[in-house]
């Protein structure tokens, strides 16, 4: 009888595996969010040398940042993003920055528009002398090609439809050798930003999304990729850093219980499979 | 003449084109290389047997990437292992369907596969309903495949070329659907999820020597050999400015600078 | 009209360009037309964007006239482009709404599903068959639990051991795959120079 229960117990059809793995997966996500588990949250060593590079950026310098992540992978890089913004914001009010942003995707000039209106504090700051948003560039690894070669034939206006020549803080810009500090945020690889703006030589600062992370190591080891933020884990460091907790923070602990989760289930699985070889099953 | 700092890499260039260009003509005259067997292509026949078994159909997709991204390499491989799955089905006339995510691949899509269920001895098998476009997003394109898999239940799912994150969705879907799956790309961020939920697969160089095996085509082949010997002399580059740099010399640095 | 529609003229048009901007690359000649040329790669891509909306209407309104499968489906999908598209011009506001609480969390759920297929597939295929599997294994725990702050709060060399295996292996293994890559694009290159490469004409 007990044998037979075991069998059974064992004999969970695949459907239903999975649907208790979702169940649980879910339950392992939610739990955290609605009843915050102030699990620590310490600073590594990338995180604060993006904060470093971006604090080291001179009085009167040129950044040019473009987004490029999608709405679909918003709770991973955009807390980097939101706090990478902030930072930038208060940076252009102290030291007189010029801040230019601009899109990769359509979905990218939403999220712009976005974080600027709703996180960002421009007061006390005029659009077109201090910062410019130039909404979407279509063309992909052309758009980038295009902005760093020939800025004003590639930007025509701005998201506004406002011509460049009309934009006061445009109108130097030439090339790639005019911009002090390039950025992107990515969700995907990054070779076509290191082919088309690597070559210039400047600070480039990423925020990338966690999974890709080990990616673009070879770019981050050779310092082509100047610093760069980890995903959310990133963000939520960067957001302790700046003092203005976000997003991030309060995801993180979701995101250490769904690890622990997943690596559970995969030692489970680990020594349930060694077992049944064992058995020879 | 030349921009300061890109001689070297000017040379290395025509160094591995001129390989390549080598190799191709090599076997264009016939000395052909030999590609070892591989288990994915070899099971084509029983993946498409599946279907014929459970009266079902195949489901064929290419992915996300087109032909006008870093991944064009990797989608000109999956449509020709596509063109080989088409044939398959017209021989054991069963009717499959391709999910495009970019508009220009639908022409492109549809002559394939007509060109397949015609070598395979169906041309009237072939309808253009095979050829399904879902839009240019990815989302989109997510959505629909999963949908379809979930709904229709193939009995083999094929997912060759240059895949993006759909490709976890996908392969999810289809292996929670129970459909035999046969996958491939060069993408490394795809790998564990091709290799926990696929039956067969091609990783990395696999998919273009698969492309290359289904062709048939002896330029497809001696480019394969081709690329293989450029990544040898890269390697050997690599050693020599190991050695160099170790041995405290510049030289290396100089001439890659130069 | 039958000499603009030869397979030549089309690949002639495909390996000039290339061919010019290899050769700027390397001279430095020619960079306003090298500009010039991506600038009109942009223009050519933005009329891709053209091609996939007529290709969407098309098929779509084909399923309502025919009223073949799910059409339904497509009424929805059809009125939903022409409503999102209409508020984008007239209503910003409204715009915005359908931006926010529409799109953005249809994609964001899309996109969430990977997790839970992700946590199947690891369900299904974390088994230690051999040395290297669990080799495998254990190098994803450690990755794991550097990502995740409750690794380095558990035990600090979780962050230095998962560091390393970023650090060292993985970004060899990168290199050796970033070069592979560029070598699988330059054989591209040189079999579209000699004219064979054809797949974008679409069949044999």
């Amino acid at each position: 009888m007990a044998a037979e229960k075991k069998e059974k117990i064992i004999k969970i059809s695949s459907v239903n595996q999975d649907r208790i793995i979702f169940l649980l997966l879910f339950l392992v996500i939610a739990i955290p969010m609605i009843v915050p588990l102030g699990l620590p949250v310490p600073i590594s060593s990338t995180t604060s040398k993006f904060y470093d590079t971006v604090e080291g950026i001179q009085e009167g310098a040129t950044v040019l940042w473009c987004t490029s992540m999608g709405f679909s992978i918003w709770y991973n890089t955009g807390p980097g993003e939101i706090a990478t913004f902030r930072h930038i914001f208060r940076l252009v009010r102290e030291r007189h920055i010029k801040f230019i942003v601009f899109a990769e995707g359509a979905e990218d000039a939403a999220i712009d528009r976005r974080i600027i209106a709703e996180h960002c504090d421009t007061s006390g700051l005029t659009y077109g002398e201090d910062y410019v948003d130039l909404g979407w560039i279509p063309g992909g690894e052309a758009a980038l090609a295009g902005v760093v070669t020939d800025f004003q034939s590639t930007v025509e206006t701005d998201y506004k439809g406002t011509p460049i020549s009309q934009i006061p803080m445009l109108k130097d810009i030439k090339s790639g050798e005019e911009i002090d500090v390039f950025g992107f945020s990515s969700g995907s690889m990054i070779d076509r930003f290191m082919r088309q703006w690597a070559p210039f030589r400047k600070p480039i600062l990423l925020n990338m999304i966690a999974i890709g992370v080990p990616l673009c190591m070879p770019y981050i080891e050779k310092g082509m990729v100047t610093a760069y933020i980890n995903g959310q884990r990133g963000g939520a460091e960067y957001e302790k850093i700046l003092g203005q907790l976000g997003m991030g923070s309060s995801f993180i602990d979701a995101q250490s219980m769904v690890h622990l989760y997943i690596i559970i289930m995969i030692i489970v699985v680990a020594v349930w499979s060694i077992n049944r070889r064992k058995k020879g099953i | 003449m030349f921009v300061v700092g890109r001689r070297f890499e000017l040379i290395v260039f025509v160094v591995i084109c001129l390989t390549m260009y080598f190799f191709i003509e090599r076997a264009k005259r016939g000395k052909v290389p030999e590609i070892r067997p591989l288990p994915a292509l070899q099971a084509l026949d029983e993946g498409v047997g599946r279907a014929v078994e459970l009266g079902s159909s195949v489901h064929f997709t290419t992915g996300v990437s087109g032909l006008a991204d870093a991944f064009a390499p990797q989608t000109i491989a999956g449509l020709a292992i596509m063109n080989k799955v088409a044939k398959v089905c017209g021989e054991y006339a069963i009717p499959m369907r391709y999910t495009a995510c970019r508009s220009y691949m639908i022409p492109i899509a549809e002559d394939m596969i007509r060109s397949g269920y015609a070598f395979g001895g169906r041309p009237e098998m072939y309808s253009d309903d095979m050829v399904v476009y879902v839009g240019e997003a990815q989302t989109a394109f997510q959505a629909a495949v999963v949908s379809y898999l979930m709904d229709e239940k193939p009995a083999v799912n094929f997912m060759f070329g240059g895949v993006q994150a759909e490709a976890i969705q996908t392969l999810g879907a289809a292996a929670v659907a129970g459909c035999m799956q046969f996958a491939g790309t060069a993408r490394m961020f795809y790998f564990p999820f091709i290799l926990c939920l696929c039956d067969y697969s091609l990783i990395g160089e696999e998919l273009f020597a698969a492309a290359a095996a289904v062709s048939g085509e002896n330029i497809q082949l001696g480019t394969i050999r081709g690329q293989d010997v450029s990544k040898f002399l890269v390697l050997a580059l690599l050693i020599l400015g190991i050695i160099l740099t170790t041995a405290g010399t510049a030289l290396f640095k100089r001439l890659v600078g130069w | 009209m039958s000499v603009l529609r030869r397979r030549e003229i089309a690949i002639l048009f495909y390996v000039v360009p290339m061919l010019f901007l290899v050769f700027e690359y390397f001279t430095g000649i020619g960079s306003e037309s090298s500009s010039a040329l991506i600038g009109w790669a942009i223009i050519l891509s933005t009329f891709t964007y053209l091609i996939g909306g007529f290709a969407i209407f098309r098929l779509h309104i084909l399923n309502i006239a025919k009223q073949k499968g799910e059409w339904p489906y497509s009424v929805i999908l059809i009125t939903s482009f022409a409503l999102f598209l209409g508020l984008a011009y007239t209503y910003q506001p409204g715009y915005k709404w359908v931006l926010e609480n529409v799109y953005t969390p249809l994609t964001i759920i899309m996109f969430g599903f990977v997790g839970f297929y992700a946590a199947t597939a690891l369900f299904r295929g974390a088994r230690i068959r051999n040395f290297n599997a669990g080799l495998l294994i254990i190098c994803a725990i450690f990755l794991m639990l550097y990502n995740a702050p409750i690794g380095e709060a558990m035990w600090p060399g979780f962050k230095t051991i998962g560091g390393w295996l970023k650090d060292v292996p993985n970004t060899g293994v990168m290199r050796a795959v970033t070069i592979g890559v560029a070598i699988g694009i330059l054989a591209t290159f040189v079999r579209a120079l000699l004219g064979l490469e054809t797949s974008y004409l679409g069949g044999k």
